[in-house]
């Protein structure tokens, strides 16, 4: 196998289905591009991806700058290990999401972590308030997302709201829901599964 | 079950740590995960265009300037590795040279500092551990900079040292690896958090060097032991143990 080296466009294996993507040219031969050191291609691949990248960043950790933060981390690291981005057998929107969702989820625990740490130091003090901003951003996502999201069923878009965009594990997310956790994997995988349909249908 | 029934969970990345360890090292190895992985990208990519927002213009000329000044990785193609593993709670073997190798070499430097004493005290070290809490290793410096951490080197017949960073108060630990001599073809090493007669699997350990595993629900583990196992890892121990220490302390 040819693993990863840069390639020609036309020689990037790509897969046939491209429904979703009308007005998302396709990232791979722009990570071919990068990969080889074209700053001028990453700055198109920054273009094509940052809303995305942030959007979600900031949907997990719920803090505008956090999020900023994590959009730089992981952009750059698409940069540092492009050359390593196998083309054949990746999807560079998947890369490059799985690398944003773990840092989101890395910077969640880190903040809460270190909130625990303080508020064990500072016995009596007032527990930590979400911003008023963030009870907005959530209340507003809601709503964008059942709309987005309008193939899942409620109780599929519940699981995956709590596990994708709230980064709990399936584990968690059985425990919030108070079902066995067989059931949350379920309903996880019934959710992309009913979502991948869809996309792959050309509804 | 079989083995590739996690990919759904691992592509939404809603396993918890243990269950990703193992799976990964599945996905190195299984052809037909990758693909189906690749295939979920799409899904993947409906789900965060419903999020999507744009960011502030000026993080955009940070990010293109940062990478004017930042080097790219050279190691184009090594053996099966995905490039998924960048961002994976699985180390970074000493042969090559991942972008998470900094980081590793920080942690190693942590655990060497503190190699002889029981109670680490990492505060001195709070750059490294700033670092370490900036990239994708944030939860091993949650666990390295909790008050009752405590660094546990565990006995072993094998060559290279293998120690345990476990802080209760996190209930969770990690294995750290220096040098660890491989394990046999279509073998790994798997970790078992020992409870009274009680073995629970922590997880298989995933290369030599640096962060080998992260356990993230210690429980009342008062031992942990390293096994032989296939390369999936076992439902339970299948052979003595090449390597263990208590976590009680005996003095």
């Amino acid at each position: 196998m040819d693993n990863g080296r840069p390639q020609s466009p036309t020689d990037a294996a790509t897969p046939a289905t491209t429904a979703a993507d009308a007005s998302n040219p396709r990232l791979e031969p722009l990570l071919l591009r990068v990969a080889a050191g074209d700053q001028a291609a990453f700055a198109e691949l920054y273009d094509a991806v940052a809303a995305r990248v942030f959007g979600l960043a900031a949907r997990i950790v719920r803090d505008h700058s956090l999020a900023a933060e994590v959009t730089q981390e992981v952009l750059l690291e698409v940069w540092r290990t492009a050359p390593r981005f196998d083309a054949s057998r990746g999807s560079a929107i998947g890369w490059v999401l799985m690398m944003t969702h773990r840092r989101s989820v890395d910077q969640v625990r880190r903040t809460s972590a270190r909130r625990t740490r303080e508020s064990a130091a500072a016995v009596g003090a007032p527990p930590m308030q979400a911003p008023v901003d963030d009870a907005v951003m959530l209340a507003a996502d809601h709503d964008e997302l059942s709309e987005a999201l309008g193939a899942l069923s409620a109780v599929q878009l519940e699981a995956i709201t709590l596990a994708y965009f709230e980064g709990h594990t399936y584990r968690e997310v059985a425990e919030i829901l108070g079902v066995p956790e067989g059931t949350a994997k379920s309903r996880l995988r019934d959710g992309i599964t009913r979502l991948r349909e869809r996309l792959e249908g050309g509804e | 079950m079989t083995a590739h029934d996690p990919l759904p969970l691992y592509a939404l990345d809603a396993l918890p740590d243990d269950e990703r360890v193992a799976f990964d090292a599945h996905l190195r190895s299984c052809a037909q995960c990758q693909r189906e992985l690749a295939a979920h990208g799409q899904a993947l990519d409906e789900l965060a265009s419903a999020v999507a927002r744009p960011p502030d213009d000026a993080l955009r000329a940070a990010v293109i300037d940062a990478v004017a000044s930042t080097p790219q990785v050279t190691d184009a193609a090594d053996g099966g590795d995905d490039p998924r593993d960048d961002v994976v709670a699985v180390p970074t073997p000493a042969s090559t040279r991942r972008p998470t190798y900094a980081v590793a070499a920080a942690v190693l430097a942590l655990a060497f500092v503190a190699a002889t004493a029981t109670a680490i005290v990492l505060w001195s070290r709070v750059n490294q551990l700033e670092r370490l809490a900036a990239g994708p290793r944030a939860d091993v410096a949650a666990i390295l900079t909790a008050d009752d951490a405590e660094l546990v080197a565990l006995e072993t017949e094998l060559t290279g040292t293998l120690q345990f960073a476990v802080a209760p108060s996190t209930d969770r630990g990690v294995v750290l690896g220096n040098g660890l001599q491989r394990p046999p073809p279509d073998r790994a090493y798997q970790l078992w958090l020992l409870d009274g007669g009680t073995a629970r699997s922590g997880g298989v350990l995933a290369g030599s060097e640096g962060v080998l595993v992260v356990v993230s629900d210690l429980g009342g583990a008062d031992a942990v032991a390293v096994t032989v196992e296939p390369s999936s890892g076992s439902p339970a121990p299948t052979g003595a143990p090449v390597a263990e220490a208590s976590l009680t302390n005996e003095g």
